[in-house]
Formats: structure tokens, sequence, C-alpha cells
């Protein structure tokens, strides 16, 4: 069942916003303060119009149109996906009732929580890119990034219509809220500590969507599953605008090695600094530290919380639907990564101890990550050896710099090996990037804003957008 | 008074807190005690005074979300233990890359209005029922690239 999208007001949207004059004008209202946010801490560089892609409704006959926007005209809308009417609560101490229209009283607090959480990460990446455009190794990237920043700030909207829609006046301060905190602000800084930092050239930009944006994929995953029907419909509407997100880091950094695999092809060396193209050990590093950080997003091995929202029918698991259990896991159990100590001595090592499943769904989550993040590796691995290169990029182990959960304490190398504090000082520079790593990565940033051109440290795409050329003109800047 | 602030790297439901942690405490903290020697969830640090154990504190975070608690031992209160626990409780936060913590005050607490009045003392406000918000003082930053 869906409600056809209406595009004739100032918000588009398929949500009948008309008949709740209250709310439209309360969103109406909004729009001046997101839009004065974009202005202020959206793209920095000036540009007409790009190439975009803008979400008209959510039905499987097409769902996006694109076209040459100016980019402060771009229509932020709100698009739920289509209603299941006979839809169940499909986990938790609620499984099998129907889902929720409302937000229920004893669960307001949590639910207004999850959502405020989800929809701080979305324009904090948006004000984390604001100047990568200035440095764009093409316009067919510089288009992908502007495509992210849109869609992010749609994200935004969507979780602004929740708050304004179901969650009273709290609601609508902390949508205010959404635009007061700011990425790196000492006053008032984004929730997540990792959307605080600015996005400094374009392997960070790629590695972000492939392993950041991703643990983000995750969290609305799991959303996607809760049993207040409005915010899964809004979730699987995001999930599916997401994959070009993962798209444009995935193959991001299949360019960034494919490149590196033909300049140390054509000048017969690994040692392809000074030769414009990034070494592997360097993409590696710049790897490491991501994923690393990534993993911490998912917070602590077990959380209580995580447990209630779950019993609740907040937040599911990855994939509910196709797990084999009873979906309500008071009785089963999972290994969780833990120190253990070490029987007669001081020492603690790596290890795992057992835990309610319940208890356990970080750790889930996290799992089913990992699994995916392989993938990029594979594929990845798979660019260096047709290209017949010897190396191959890995995933570090979980223990390997995290300052979250079990081995927050401790130091660990790539390879889950256990190291002193001294040790790590004096090694981490082989494994996470340094300044000199940094600088060199920030030379090669050079803006290739021409047509069909693009920056020698990165191969062109093999398809450009929606059915277009590499040289189509994906910007005009302005 | 020396107190020290230590880490407990596979919590349990141990003798010290099945000691601390009598029906009173744990409504205070909204706590159902597992059994005996079992695993608690979270992350937890002890806090002693010499041989004492002088309070508890945990962490539960995930997604950015960052929910702290903590307990000072009957007969340790209004010695600053509280204060002592919060403080280090943020810098753990902020080690994490967490921003804001908060606590949620559980109705089943015997003293709701004076902790959540002591929170708001310490920089906590009200950020939705029962839900206290504050933001992490000690910016100890996860660096980027």
């Amino acid at each position: 069942m869906t409600t056809a999208a209406d595009y004739t007001g100032k918000i588009p949207n398929n949500v009948s916003l008309h008949e709740d004059r209250r709310l439209q004008r309360a969103l109406e209202s909004w729009q001046p303060n997101f839009l004065n946010w974009w202005q202020t801490m959206g793209p920095t560089l000036p540009t007409q119009d790009v190439y975009l892609r803008t979400a008209v409704n959510v039905g499987r006959d097409g769902w996006a149109q694109f076209g040459h926007v100016a980019m402060p005209e771009y229509r932020w809308g709100i698009f739920l996906a289509e209603r299941d009417p006979g839809r169940r609560v499909g986990f938790g101490e609620h499984k099998g009732e129907p889902v929720w229209d409302k937000v229920p009283g004893e669960y307001r607090a949590e639910l207004q929580r999850l959502i405020v959480i989800q929809g701080d990460t979305e324009p904090a990446s948006v004000e984390q890119q604001r100047n990568l455009g200035a440095t764009a190794p093409s316009l067919y990237d510089l288009r992908n990034l502007f495509q992210v920043n849109v869609e992010e700030g749609r994200h935004l909207w969507a979780m602004v219509y929740l708050l304004h829609a179901y969650f009273g006046r709290e609601g609508r301060e902390e949508a205010e809220e959404l635009l007061h905190r700011n990425s790196g602000s000492l006053d008032a800084p984004r929730i997540l500590g990792a959307f605080n930092e600015e996005t400094p050239d374009w392997l960070s930009f790629f590695m972000f969507t492939y392993f950041t944006d991703r643990d983000g994929k995750y969290q609305l995953g799991t959303l996607k599953e809760s049993a207040f029907d409005p915010l899964s419909r809004t979730c699987e509407f995001m999930l599916k605008e997401e994959a070009h997100h993962m798209m444009v880091g995935t193959t991001g950094v299949d360019r960034v090695v494919q490149r590196t695999v033909e300049v140390m092809r054509e000048h017969d060396t690994d040692d392809v600094a000074g030769l414009g193209a990034i070494p592997l050990p360097v993409i590696q590093k710049y790897l490491n530290f991501h994923y690393s950080v990534s993993l911490d997003l998912f917070g602590g091995e077990t959380s209580t919380n995580v447990a209630n929202y779950y019993t609740a029918g907040l937040k599911g698991r990855w994939l509910e639907d196709r797990r084999r259990d009873d979906h309500k896991l008071t009785s089963d159990s999972i290994m969780v990564d833990a120190l253990s100590e070490e029987a007669g001595t001081d020492e603690q090592s790596i290890g795992q101890t057992e835990v309610s499943a319940l208890v356990g769904l970080n750790t889930d989550l996290r799992r089913e990550y990992i699994s995916d993040c392989q993938g990029g590796v594979k594929r990845w691995n798979r660019i260096l050896e047709e290209g017949g290169v010897k190396q191959r990029l890995h995933l570090p182990h979980v223990a390997f710099n995290r300052k979250v959960g079990a081995f927050a304490g401790i130091e660990a190398t790539p390879a889950g090996e256990k190291l002193s504090a001294e040790e790590w000082q004096r090694r981490q520079g082989a494994w996470l990037p340094t300044e000199v790593d940094k600088t060199y990565v920030r030379s090669l940033m050079q803006p290739v804003h021409q047509r069909g051109k693009i920056a020698a440290w990165i191969a062109p795409p093999r398809n450009g957008i929606n059915g277009q050329p590499f040289d189509y003109d994906y910007v005009h800047l302005a | 008074m020396t107190l020290t602030w230590t880490k407990e790297n596979s919590p349990r439901w141990d003798a010290d807190k099945q000691r601390l942690f009598g029906p009173a405490e744990l409504r205070a903290v909204g706590l159902a005690a597992p059994a005996p020697d079992e695993p608690v969830a979270n992350e937890w640090w002890r806090v002693a005074d010499g041989e004492e154990i002088a309070g508890y504190g945990w962490l539960d975070s995930e997604w950015g979300d960052a929910r702290i608690t903590f307990l000072v031992a009957p007969g340790r209160r209004g010695q600053g233990i509280g204060a002592f626990i919060l403080e280090h409780l943020d810098d753990e936060a902020a080690a994490r890359g967490l921003n804001y913590i908060y606590n949620v005050v559980p109705q089943t607490h015997p003293d709701g209005a004076w902790i959540r009045n002591w929170l708001s003392t310490h920089g906590f406000h009200e950020a939705s029922r029962r839900q206290l918000r504050r933001q992490v003082e000690t910016r100890q930053r996860v660096m980027r690239p």
C-alpha cells in the first residue's frame, strides 16, 4: 500500500502532509532553518548546478529522477517505504503483534533517542565533507560527493519528520538541536566522536563512505526491523539511497587500488610515492584506521540497552527475518570478544567469553558488518591479483587500535598480537597513517574540474552515472 | 582517602558486587541482579579505597549512545565518591569518542528527586522523561587522518 507522492507543496512527501496542517506548518517553519544550515555548513565549492538524483516516490516502477539541479533548490522530501498492512512485530516480547503506528508511551524516550542519534549523523557527514569539492579528482567524483551530501540532507529530513510527527514539543526541540550541533564544534559537537573531524582528503572520503557509512547502513538495517512502523518504513527507504553511498566508497577504493597497480606495473616498482599514485602500504594504513574506528562505533561487546531495545521491539538484528531462531533470544548465548586473565600471572590475553545473546547484540551486528567488509577487501585483492601484484590488503584484527569495548585498554598489532604501550608507540607508524603519509596524500589532492579529465592518483570509473559517460558534464561550476 | 579507578576486564556478578548491591541499590540503578558469578553486560570500573570497594561505575555504549550508571557503597555516601566516579566515566566516554553521556533515573529509584538534583548540579539537563544528558567535558578526540 502506498500513498502517492505530493510534489506540489513546499515539502515533497508521500505522507499526506497536507492532511495535517499543524505538522505541515511546523515542518515548513523548520525548512528555512535547514536551508540556512545547508548554505552555511554544506558544500563550500560554488556551483551553478549538479547532475543529481532526486527521490520522487518509493515504488518499484522508479523512485528517482535525474537532472541538473542548483543544489540549494534540491527538493529534499519526506518519503516512507510502502506500508505493509499485515506487518507484525518480528522479534522480542511483542513478536507476532501488529506493528505500531504510534509511539507507545513506555518506549517514547528510547525511540526518541534512537532517532536523534541516527539523525545527528546525517548532517554531520555533510559538515565533515564540506571542503572536499575544492580538491575533487574529477567532475564525476565531485557529482558523487554532492549526491551523497544532498541525500544525507534528505535523511536528516526523514528523522526530523519522525521527531515532529510523533514526539511533540520534545521532538521539535530535538529537531532544532540537530541543526544547532555542528561537526567539530567545541560548544555543541555532533554526538558521535568520529563525526567531528573534517574529512581531509579523497582517500579518507572513500574509506569513510566504505567503512563508516557502511556502519550507518547496519544501524539503519536494525531500525528497519523496528515495531514502530513509521521508523521502519523511513529506514527502509533510506537504505535504498544508502546503496549509492556504499557504491561511491567501494568503487572509489577500487579505482585508487587500480591506479596504484597500473603505476607499479608501468614503472616496475612498489614505490609509487613520487610517481603520483598512492602506495599500497599507505592505502592499507588508511584502511586500518577507518575500519578500526568504525568497529568502535558499534559500542561495547555487551549492552543492556541494546538487549532492552530488542526485547521491546525497538531495534532488531540485521536481516532479522532470515535468522533461524525464536527471535526472542531469552535462552540463547553468544561468544563475545574479551580479555582473559592468564592463570598464575597478571597477564591478559585476547580471547572470548560466553554471554547471553540478548546482551551480545552489539557483537552480533559488528560481526555482520565485518563479514560485509571482508567482501570489499576481497574485491580490492582481486584487482591486485588481476594486475599481477603479489601484495594483498587485509582487515586488521578486531583488537587493533580499539578505543571502545574489551580491547580499549590494550594495544595489538593488525595480526592480533598483544603489545606493550611502549612498543605500540614505537611501531604504530607502520600500521596507521603518519604525518608523512597524510602530507603525501594531501599533496596529491589537486582539483581536476575539467570535463572528462581525472587526477593521476585514481583510475576513471568503469561506468558513469545513470548511463551517462565519464566525460558527461556532471557539474557546472559557478 | 585514596581512591583508585580500575577497569574490570571480564566483569562478573562477583562477591563484592553481591555485597554492595542490596535490593535498594538494585532499584536505584534499575538493575536485575544476575546469578552469582555470571558475566555482567557493559563496561565496568571498580572504585576502591585501599582494600575497600567504595563504588562502581559502568558505561553502556552503542552507536553514539552512551549511558552511564554508578553506585556508591552504602556508608560511603556524601564523601565525593559519586563525583569521582562521574568524572572518571566522563573521561572514559571521551576516550571512546563519545561526546555526550546520559543517565536514566529509574522510576523505582527510592530517592529520584534527590539524584536528579545532584545530576543537574553536575551539568546534566533533562533531555526527556527520566533521562538526563550532559556534554562530555574532557575532549580526548578520536583522531582522523
